[in-house]
């Protein structure tokens, strides 16, 4: 134990606990019940070409999905590296023993990331399975395997570095989750959004260097990125500046640990709030004869409590200006409108914007309604409303007001983005109608839910891990029933449409049976929405003393 | 107003409550005695409605813990171990927000506060904000928050842990208070002296069992079989304790090694005091400087129950 404290008791303190395996199980599991229907029948006449088609298929899907799966888990394993000492208190203890800091930060990231290593090489059997399928070669494995670990290696470390800078778990979790989201899906938006093409005959290596999402592609897909390639040559350089901005981070990390408690009161929401606060307050003063005092709260009332606390008391609620902050979300997007300006006439931007919008909506929601029970059972105040009278309806009810409330104007930034382009005739009126069903519905929907789970369970981390996966479960249900209900921006996309050309993918019916029918998909959408939301209302409702005790 | 009937709470192997039974009655103040895991606050929060039995019942007010926790809530104020705080909320809006929980409106609320505040002596802190307060206005304040809708019973789990001894004395004197205004109070505590001095009755657990519950004269008088005398004689106190020895009264007499002069005495239970102790002594010409009963407190009670001394 001497010579690597932190990492071996890390590497123990996983070892000792169930979940770990049941942890491993799952995603291994997750991952054959993808794989496993892909995997091609034997003795029914197939060549081997198409079977070599097949096990290249299952590869490629093995490598997207591990690269998802990553995306999701790495900054889940590291958030609360240095945030659980600083709640405890002990992190001044660790930084006065004599381990230093570099020693806390390295094993608190390699512990880490020796879990998120140990389920790819969970992985390898699989892999080399495919082996016998042809279609794919040992190389490519090797170099899918190299890109996934390198990936780990970035994500573990960029968690650990927002582990030391930010003060609470939840907000590591988002601002990783946010960075992790941009390198993968930023190529792909960017080209979406029509800021980036490759003119004929040149190459296109750009989306392969930034992203490992995007390198996987190029492993499978040379041709596409470099005509002349067989074997993608450049592969390396995504998985190289992955390890180096990892080994980075983890390093920045160790030098800034002695700082941590003093950087994150810097950097807390809170403090930027009340910067803003400040600033906008001086701004909007030039306007005005004299500047105010500052805005008294408004008291409790006789309204709903809970409602008042989430509003007037909580980091976004207790926000004073909190219109303000409102105002400025207005100003960032009419300036982003000067920056897409070439695009603003073509509705395949619109229909991205306004479901990359309800993709925020939906995340944001949960992780905002996930935190809401658990930040009070942690600063124990759970328990003392757990035992006033408070009624399950009062106490749902508010919370569900408080947080649509103080999310409104982010709700409406897709409906203030369509009603402009309808105005100038790029989008049909109708999408507005259709969005002022889905969007309502499933903001609803999500943060109900994401307060059953946080009354469920027992950490902010848990609360919020679950209730994404529960988001990303319900997205990926239209892929297997059809159901679009639960997948806001899929359904975003769909219900934006230009005014010209209305429904192009039913163009041979007429334009009012298209309508109709969009009709009728929203209104199932959002009645079966209410429908979970009743169902989930009424779980918590039955058994609310029971959950709300466990919960305290 | 507090009844549990063989109270069992068991957490997968760990058995926090055994069988516990015990009764408070109206205007009780119920010290709440046990070492740390004992299960003191296992059964505060099942009291409070926060857990449920595993088995057993638990009655508050009339009112069973399973299936009429709403009622109970309403008859109960609970000051739990760990301080709640809201950011960025002063004492006034604390309290106004947990009066607007117990529908107390309009003037009543208003009043409520003013009088809380007062009775806690907190109205010069009413415009602070809560998480800028030290930790025994806090406490203050917590107690404050549980008499908002003047409930019955008052169920506080070491309401004096953490304090300095003066915001411990001004906590006790608030109790004290509360005493007088007919409160029925369970209290747990690790300041064994204070409890002594604030409650009627006293409970002690020990691995989730109730030792023994009855008033702190009845522990006492349980606690102590023989009375103990300490005598100071100024020379030869070998002999003086051979002496004592010989009578038939004296069970035991022991020299002090750390106290120059001094013996221990213990007088057989049936002796009417320890008079003749002295009398003995100057009979066979020893001269003595001093002599007093040893005092048995609350602490020595406990040391002795939980040691198992007494079933």
């Amino acid at each position: 134990m001497t010579g690597f404290p932190i990492f071996v008791r890390e590497l123990v303190a996983y070892a000792r606990r169930p979940r770990t395996y049941v942890f491993q199980s799952v995603f291994l599991a997750l991952l054959v019940l993808v794989l496993i229907p892909l995997w091609p029948p034997s003795g029914q006449g197939r060549s081997g070409a198409e079977i070599a088609e097949t096990g290249g298929l299952i590869f490629q899907f093995g490598g997207y999905l591990q690269v998802i799966l990553l995306a999701l888990l790495a900054p889940a394993t590291t958030a609360n590296a240095i945030t659980l000492e600083k709640d405890k208190k002990t992190l001044d203890v660790l930084l006065l023993s004599d381990a230093g800091p570099f020693a806390i930060v390295w094993g608190k990231f390699l512990s880490r990331l020796f879990n998120l290593a140990f389920l790819l090489f969970l992985t390898v059997p699989l892999l080399f399975a495919l082996l016998t399928l042809g279609g794919v070669g040992a190389k490519a494995i090797g170099v899918q395997f190299a890109i996934l670990l390198a990936f780990a290696v970035f994500g573990a470390g960029i968690g650990v570095l927002l582990s030391t800078i930010l003060h609470k778990t939840s907000s590591v979790l988002m601002v990783g989750y946010g960075i992790l989201a941009a390198i993968l899906g930023g190529p792909g938006l960017v080209e979406q959004l029509g800021l980036y093409s490759v003119p004929p005959g040149q190459y296109a290596l750009g989306a392969a260097y930034a992203s490992p999402l995007y390198d996987m592609i190029y492993l499978f897909r040379t041709s596409s990125f470099v005509a002349t390639e067989s074997f993608p040559l450049h592969w390396w350089v995504c998985p190289a500046w992955c390890l180096a901005g990892g080994l980075v981070c983890v390093t920045v990390a160790g030098f800034l640990l002695p700082y941590a408690t003093s950087i994150d009161r810097i950097l807390s929401f809170r403090t930027v709030f009340e910067r803003f606060d400040a600033m906008t307050e001086r701004a909007l003063g030039i306007f005005r004869r004299k500047a105010p005092e500052g805005a008294p709260r408004p008291t409790v009332g006789t309204g709903n409590p809970i409602y008042w606390k989430e509003t007037s008391i909580n980091t976004i609620g207790r926000f004073r200006y909190w219109w303000r902050a409102n105002l400025a979300l207005l100003a960032f997007m009419g300036i982003s409108y000067l920056a897409f300006k070439p695009m603003l006439g073509k509705i395949e931007f619109h229909k991205v914007t306004v479901a990359v919008l309800g993709g925020l909506i939906m995340l944001l929601l949960t992780v905002i309604a996930a935190t809401t029970v658990s930040s009070e059972r942690e600063d124990s105040s759970l328990i003392l409303l757990a035992t006033t009278p408070v009624e399950c309806a009062t106490y749902v009810k508010g919370k569900v007001a408080g947080i649509l409330r103080n999310t409104m104007f982010l709700i409406a930034l897709p409906f203030v983005h369509v009603a402009i382009f309808i105005g100038v005739g790029v989008i049909h009126p109708a999408s507005f109608f259709l969005l002022m069903f889905a969007i309502p519905a499933a903001a609803a929907t999500a943060v109900i839910q994401a307060i059953f789970v946080s009354l469920l369970f027992p950490t902010t981390l848990r609360a919020i891990m679950a209730a994404i996966l529960i988001l990303v479960l319900e997205s990926a249900l239209p892929l297997i029933c059809c159901l679009p209900s639960f997948n806001l921006p899929m359904s975003c996309y769909f219900f934006v449409e230009p005014v010209g050309g209305l429904g192009q993918a039913f163009a041979a019916t007429s334009q009012g049976n298209y309508l109709v029918a969009m009709g009728l998909a929203v209104v199932f959408s959002a009645l079966t929405q209410i429908g979970f939301s009743v169902v989930i209302y009424s779980l918590i409702s039955s058994g609310f003393d029971r959950y709300i005790g466990r919960a305290a | 107003m507090i009844e549990t009937r063989y109270l069992t709470k068991v957490y997968k192997d760990l058995v926090a409550l055994d069988k516990l039974s015990l009764t408070i009655d109206q205007g009780d103040i119920y010290g709440f005695i046990g070492p740390n895991g004992a299960g003191k606050t296992t059964t505060i929060r099942i009291l409070a409605t926060l857990l449920r039995p595993t088995s057993g019942q638990a009655f508050v007010c009339g009112y069973s813990v399973n299936g009429q926790a709403k009622h109970i809530r309403r008859k109960i104020g609970y000051v739990p171990d760990e301080f709640g705080v809201y950011e960025d909320m002063s004492v006034t809006e604390y309290l106004e927000f947990f009066a607007s929980l117990y529908e107390i409106t309009g003037k009543d609320r208003k009043r409520v506060i003013r009088d809380v505040l007062e009775l806690t002596d907190l109205s010069y802190k009413k415009t602070a904000e809560v998480d800028s307060l030290s930790r025994g206005m806090r406490q203050r304040l917590a107690l404050a928050r549980v008499l908002i809708h003047d409930p019955d019973v008052l169920l506080l789990d070491e309401p004096a842990s953490g304090l300095d001894p003066r915001a411990r004395i001004e906590i006790r004197e608030l109790l004290k208070e509360l005493r007088n205004m007919g409160k029925t109070i369970l209290i747990s505590s690790h300041i064994l002296s204070e409890l002594s001095e604030l409650c009627n009755k006293v409970g002690i657990i020990e691995s989730g069992k109730l030792l023994f519950t009855g008033t702190v004269t009845e522990i006492l008088s349980k606690v102590r079989s023989n009375e103990i005398a300490l005598v100071q004689v100024r020379e030869a106190p070998e002999r003086a304790a051979a002496a004592l020895l010989e009578h038939d009264l004296v069970i035991r007499a022991e020299v002090l090694a750390d106290r120059e002069g001094w013996i221990e005495v213990e007088v057989d239970k049936g002796a009417d005091d320890v008079s003749f102790v002295t009398r003995l002594l100057i009979e066979r010409s020893f001269a003595v400087l001093s002599i007093r009963e040893q005092e048995i407190d609350l602490e020595e009670a406990f040391m002795q129950v939980t040691k198992g001394q007494v079933a």
